[in-house]
């Protein structure tokens, strides 16, 4: 086996959690400082939904709110909105109460909406968003929405109107290119792509659509050779390990690669919100492929290391009930 | 039926960090069926992945034939295509910590033997159990199935409470907003569960199916107050207790023994010929004699154990117990062969010590009078087992000092001629001395010196006593280290935590301390507490089980990959409130790797 040369792919169909967040802040990492606005995110007020109903709406608005990484996300006021405005002297929700709100909380915008049932299933939001310190509004919109299943697509719409796209919207909609990665184990490791010399050790770098030839070499090691396919808006991952030319025998490997799955799961709240679920789905497709020929016959499995999965395995025939 | 997916907000508060263990408690209330899953992301920052055609051995130096080296972990299912066929091989997944890949920073390591890659479309799905390095893993057990197949899908109408679309018949519409549709497998009988596994069943109060054990990746079934210990091939060993529990009463189970195969992973149900005609269940008297034997003295076949009183005033008794088993029970693992010796008289709650590979010594212990009256006696019974025998020979030996039931004893010199009986009794004869002479024992009180009352149900490591009850009650004597002084017990407290009653002890381990795990709490409540108990005390560990348990049983990995990892089986729960003297079963193992 040891004149066989094996490669490696990965592809991961979602990712989890934990990796999203991680990536998020990655990305951050390397822009420059902005100053970021001060947002409160006002409970969602309207009389004819209920107190869930008006939470997971809630969470759906902060989510949009917090994937900007234009907004500084404040913590929504512990008391009623009636408490406060009665606190306020406000009259009505307009733009001098909502100013005096975001004053008391330090806030630059405030964010206020308003759901309220309509007629034949269809639901009115109104949506209102002050510059605290200008003391007027900035966006003041009635929508309807036909039905139920639109509410939350209507907020996190509105949020956009006023705060533009979130950055992995934006990232979503970059169709034309994508990202390569490689990493090698060896510092020193020149990587080619496309037989252009790339960088040494570790590169990451942006190119258009499509399959580009991957090559790492070191002196003493046996070359990795493989192909990348670059997708729209997402990083194509390879960690490299070089294999000394004398290391005879050894098991398959050799490069592994990490598609990230990006597009509309990207956002955190996402995550913390079904993550659970999905994330119980998650699958990695990992593809041993050879270049020369093993006489050895080849087969397919699946290994899951979920607890919630095990019922699953091949072998559970289970116990006593 | 309304339900509700509980899950998605209760565990993201348990998020940690990109690669934190987590998982949420369960807890249904309001009548709703509350869907739990465990966020763990399963492996640190790195992955690896290796399979083997030959046992890898502990440290996994065997020649893989596939290697994924280091991975980012971004996902706890993996299919792999292409990788070479053939059946018992080993798969091997470790992860690492987000810093680095190597072997210093793994925080988990997980193994699974027994698994056959097959030529064509349909793999077969394996489940890798990872164990935490350092810490405590919860073995598979109880599994929603409905949570596992939760559909995410554009819509359904939950105020019909019906209304997935037909493609997921059988499904139950979430009631909420995007992005929280789910349509959800439910069940209104365990028939409507079999589609998706044969043993699975309907959880009643929730409308989920569930498989409660996923057995061989668990336990069969449950054990409460049984025994374990470790074979010499460094497989652990389950053995007799009781297995179920019916209108409150606890009955033996259908799996006498059960072993862990170290190599596999696996358990497995051992069948051990000779046992057919085994009664005993639960309160029986236990020694490991070497050489893969252990012995099983007598027992009942039921009993009741209930509470009452909270907190410091909480007594636990068996009450009802019937059925005490004249057996004296030799199980020969390495022949899987067994054999039921007729004792004297019947017996439960015995104190049992290995004298040799040989010989057993058997103190005391519940037994009936003359009038068919439960009684404590104090005669005691060396019983002989030849090498490679399964029958036991046992002569009357003498008698303790006095009568003791439920207490512990170990040899204080390595021949075993003087051996150190604590507990068992409700005076101020705490312990005792037995020498032994000539397959004949006497007993001496011993006096005592320190803070040592009376202890029923008492638990020893090595000469501490790590576990034990006052009368009938909780722990109000805190552990101690026993020095046996002529005729005196120089006792030393260790600490002013009382002890806890029914814990899980481990065996010592090289520096002579044990690992103790759960028991009812000098709160009166059944403790999820785990520490290890040293020469100066216990030492401070944040450890916890998954779940409060007592009586559970400790068995032991000495081999392999997870060597020196203990397994904590079974065992009964406090399920109702202060008077209503309600326990349950627990079925499930969950591991420490110290």
């Amino acid at each position: 086996m040891s004149a066989m040369k094996f490669v490696t792919q990965l592809a991961v169909a979602l990712v989890a959690v934990g990796w999203v967040a991680a990536a998020g802040q990655t990305a951050g990492a390397g822009t420059p400082a902005q100053k970021k606005i001060k947002v409160l995110g006002m409970q969602i007020e309207g009389a004819d939904l209920s107190a869930k109903d008006k939470q997971d709406l809630f969470k759906v608005v902060r989510a949009a709110l917090g994937s900007r990484d234009t907004i500084d996300l404040l913590k929504p006021p512990e008391r009623e909105l009636t408490d406060e405005m009665i606190d306020l002297e406000c009259i009505d929700v307009d733009a001098a109460c909502l100013s005096r709100l975001g004053a008391k909380y330090k806030a630059d915008r405030v964010f206020y909406s308003q759901v309220d049932k309509g007629t034949k299933g269809a639901y009115t939001l109104l949506v209102r968003v002050v510059d605290v310190k200008k003391r007027r509004l900035v966006h003041n919109a009635t929508v309807k929405i036909a039905s139920r299943m639109g509410v939350a697509n209507g907020l996190e719409q509105q949020v956009t109107k006023v705060f533009g796209e979130s950055a992995g919207a934006a990232a979503s909609k970059a169709k034309d290119h994508g990202f390569i990665e490689i990493k090698a184990n060896l510092e020193d490791a020149k990587i080619f792509i496309n037989k252009e010399f790339a960088a040494t050790g570790e590169v990451k770098v942006k190119r258009k659509l499509g399959k580009y030839t991957v090559e790492v070499k070191h002196d003493g090691y046996q070359p990795q050779l493989f192909t990348v396919e670059v997708t729209a808006g997402r990083t194509t991952t390879r960690v490299v390990t070089m294999k000394g030319l004398a290391g005879g025998s050894g098991p398959k490997q050799g490069a592994a690669a990490a598609v990230d799955e990006t597009e509309f799961y990207e956002t955190w709240w996402f995550w913390t919100v079904i993550g659970v679920v999905v994330a119980g789905g998650v699958t990695g497709i990992i593809v041993a492929t050879m270049d020369d020929g093993d006489p050895s016959p080849l087969g397919n499995a699946s290994f899951s290391v979920d607890p919630q999965q095990a019922w699953r395995d091949y072998d559970v025939l289970g116990g006593q009930p | 039926m309304k339900h509700t997916i509980w899950t998605a907000l209760i565990c993201a508060a348990c998020l940690t960090g990109p690669s934190s263990l987590s998982a949420c408690a369960d807890g249904a209330s309001d009548g709703t069926g509350r869907m739990e899953l465990a966020l763990r992301d399963g492996v640190g920052g790195w992955l690896r992945l290796r399979i083997f055609r030959e046992d890898p051995g502990a440290l996994f130096e065997g020649a893989a034939t596939f290697d994924t080296n280091c991975l980012d972990a971004k996902s706890r299912t993996y299919d792999l295509t292409n990788i070479d066929a053939g059946a018992n091989q080993w798969v091997v997944i470790e992860g690492f910590n987000e810093q680095d890949c190597n072997p210093d920073s793994r925080v988990e390591v997980g193994y699974r033997g027994n698994v056959e890659v097959v030529e064509g479309s349909e793999p077969r799905y394996y489940h890798v159990p990872l164990y935490e390095e350092g810490g405590i893993t919860t073995l598979p057990e109880g599994l929603n199935i409905s949570a596992s197949l939760a559909k995410s899908i554009e819509l359904c109408d939950a105020a019909a409470d019906t209304a997935c679309p037909e493609a997921h018949p059988g499904h139950t519409c979430y009631d909420a907003l995007k992005p929280e549709y789910w349509c959800v497998p439910s069940c209104t009988a365990s028939s409507d569960c079999a589609r998706y596994h044969p043993r699975s069943s309907c959880q009643a109060s929730t409308g989920w199916c569930v498989l409660n054990s996923p057995h061989p990746l668990n336990l069969a079934e449950p054990r409460a107050l049984g025994h374990g210990g470790t074979l010499s091939n460094g497989d652990a060993v389950f053995l007799g207790g009781f297995g179920k529990i019916a209108a409150g009463r606890l009955l033996p189970g259908n799996e006498q023994v059960e072993v862990f195969d170290q190599r596999t992973g696996l358990f497995e149900r051992r069948k051990i010929s000779g046992l057919e005609g085994w009664s005993g269940a639960g309160l029986s008297g236990y020694a490991a004699m070497g050489n893969d034997r252990f012995a099983i003295v007598g027992g009942v076949a039921s009993a009741t154990i209930s509470y009452s009183g909270s907190g410091e005033d909480r007594e636990v008794r068996i009450t009802d117990a019937d059925e005490l088993s004249d057996q004296l029970v030799i199980v020969d693992m390495k022949t899987n062969t067994g054999g039921v010796t007729t004792l004297p008289r019947p017996l439960a709650e015995s104190i049992v010590v290995r004298i040799s590979d040989t010989s057993v010594l058997v103190m005391g212990g519940r037994s009936f009078d003359d009038l068919g009256a439960v009684e404590t006696i104090g005669e005691a019974w060396l019983c002989d087992v030849a090498q490679g025998a399964v029958s036991a020979d046992c002569q009357p030996a003498g008698e303790l000092a006095g009568i003791r039931a439920g207490g512990d004893a170990i040899c204080t010199i390595a021949d075993c001629s003087a051996i150190l009986v604590v507990g068992g009794r409700n005076d101020a004869y705490a312990a005792e001395v037995v020498s032994l002479v000539d397959g004949t024992i006497s007993g001496e009180h011993l006096t005592i010196d320190g803070p040592l009352g009376s202890v029923n149900r008492a638990r020893l490591c090595g000469s501490r006593l790590v576990g034990g009850a006052t009368g009938d009650g909780v722990g109000t004597q805190a552990p101690v280290q026993l020095t046996v002084a002529g005729t005196t017990l120089e006792v030393r407290e260790l600490g002013t935590e009382p002890l806890t009653v029914w814990p899980a002890v481990g065996p010592r381990d090289e520096d002579g301390d044990c690992w103790i795990a759960g028991g009812i709490g000098p709160d009166g409540n059944d403790s999820d507490g785990v520490y290890r108990m040293t020469d100066q005390g216990s030492a401070p560990n944040p450890l916890t089980l998954s779940r409060a348990r007592f009586g559970a049983v400790t068995a032991w990995v000495s081999g392999g990959p997870i060597g020196g990892a203990l397994l904590y089986g079974g065992g009964l729960m406090l399920t109702g409130t202060a008077d209503s003297g309600a326990v349950d079963i627990v079925r499930g193992v969950e591991v420490l790797k110290p």
